[in-house]
């Protein structure tokens, strides 16, 4: 239990000029596994702080109010599409579709990054999402249980109601973290890399495989399904696709003492 | 000129320049790729800003790296392919660029080695720049990259994009299939 320490970090509103900021949790660096790899090989995850909860509307909210070429009629459709901010009533009313509470969605990956650079922090990396993500209440890696995976790949298979529930509602992981899975999809970093790097290619010796972009996905097993779909989805983007069901939270290096 | 015609003449002049800043600004057609901050290096030393290229000339955009040997080639190939099919006077409007996904092993002699070792014409820019620029340019273009557990070769996707004078993509080339027609009548296309 001593491994992944629990410490949740206040200090974040230091660099939150604008609003309460989410406390952060400290991940323990390890090594994992990425999802669908059939060769295996453990990928180092450094250290990390990660927001405990999604960013929401009411934070977004004050974001564009601070920086009004985010808003939805300013905002430069190479950065975001027309569905950008599409639940909310107007350029800075969020209206009975976007609560206060619930996370942010129809944001684009480059909205996602403004908003977290403005904060001084950057989104997650696609390791370091998955690395969390495998947690339980009670285990830090839990992707091995049969029932954990059903539980996400049912909620997959639900249509998200509107609005959406608040964030933090659902029981915090063993990290104290909400709301990885269950309530929305979250932009990664490096969504871009997910293009199936696989068997041929992870041994190091890149070969003609290179054509095919993003056709490597092989999936294992049945119980694999949820990560199938969640890595599917990840090359399916495009940095300026605003979805219904995709948000984000912040991330943040830890500083080397 | 007394010192306030000099005032008056100077007030006129800032305020002429910076209402072209500001038309220039809103200028920028909307999904226009030169609506991106970063800056980079090409294959003779130079710096730019990427907006700077925002000049009226349509362009042809690849990204790659160096030392591959995978299918940046096949790209650059390809895109001299485009350029061959382009008549002389036409050649005078469109420019090249290859941008690196690899900027920590891509610096100006690499950038140089690939210009030379494929007899790129005066018309072709070798650009490297710093991750995060590289990354929302791989992102607006649309190539997937990632680097290999090798850490020194990287997995990336074949794309061809091409930019109106605007900096519109206006055509994606994704499969090494298709061949250059596409790509040379998204460059012939006129805006309506």
């Amino acid at each position: 239990m001593k491994r992944f320490s629990l410490a949740i970090l206040a200090t974040a509103t230091a660099f939150s000029p604008m609003v309460q900021a989410t406390p952060m949790a400290e991940i323990a660096g390890g090594t994992y596994i990425r999802p669908l790899e059939k060769d295996g090989k453990p990928r180092p995850v450094e250290s990390f702080l990660i927001d405990t909860k999604p960013v929401t509307n009411g934070e977004f909210l004050a974001f564009v109010r601070e920086n009004p070429r985010w808003s939805r009629s300013q905002v430069n459709r190479l950065f975001a599409d027309k569905n950008y901010l599409r639940h909310w009533q107007g350029d800075l009313e969020l209206g009975p579709n976007a609560p206060e509470n619930a996370p942010v969605v129809n944001v684009s990956w480059f909205a996602a990054r403004a908003y977290l650079k403005n904060v001084s922090q950057r989104l997650p990396t696609i390791d370091e999402w998955e690395y969390v993500a495998r947690a339980d209440a009670t285990r830090a890696d839990a992707s091995a249980d049969p029932d954990f995976k059903a539980k996400i790949l049912n909620w997959y298979s639900r249509p998200a109601t509107t609005p959406l529930p608040p964030v933090g509602a659902s029981e915090a992981n063993v990290y104290g973290v909400h709301d990885l899975h269950l309530l929305i999809w979250e932009w990664t970093d490096d969504f871009n890399s997910a293009l199936g790097v696989g068997e041929s290619r992870a041994d190091g010796s890149p070969n003609a495989a290179l054509f095919c972009g993003g056709a490597g996905l092989n999936k294992n097993s049945a119980t694999e399904y949820a990560d199938f779909m969640r890595f599917g989805m990840r090359t399916s983007l495009q940095g300026n696709y605003c979805i219904g069901t995709l948000g984000f939270r912040g991330a943040r290096d830890i500083q080397k003492k | 000129m007394t010192r306030l015609h000099y005032i008056f003449a100077s007030l006129l002049f800032f305020s002429c320049a910076f209402a072209e800043e500001a038309k220039k600004e809103s200028q920028l057609a909307d999904g226009s790729v030169y609506a991106l901050t970063s800056e980079w290096t090409d294959q003779n030393g130079d710096s730019l800003k990427w907006q700077s290229l925002n000049d009226g000339k349509s362009r042809i955009v690849a990204m790659g790296y160096a030392t591959c040997k995978g299918i940046c080639p096949r790209l650059i190939a390809e895109m001299q392919r485009v350029e061959n099919a382009l008549t002389d006077e036409e050649k005078d409007s469109v420019e090249f660029v290859f941008l690196s996904v690899a900027p920590e092993q891509d610096g100006v002699k690499e950038l140089k080695a690939l210009a030379d070792s494929h007899r790129m014409s005066e018309r072709w820019r070798v650009l490297t720049g710093d991750p995060d620029g590289v990354l929302e340019m791989a992102v607006v273009l649309g190539v997937q990259f990632t680097k290999l557990p090798d850490g020194v070769n990287y997995s990336h996707s074949f794309l061809i994009a091409t930019l109106d004078k605007d900096g519109v993509i206006t055509h994606r080339w994704k499969t090494p299939e298709e061949g250059p027609e596409p790509s040379v009548t998204a460059l012939r296309k006129k805006k309506s």
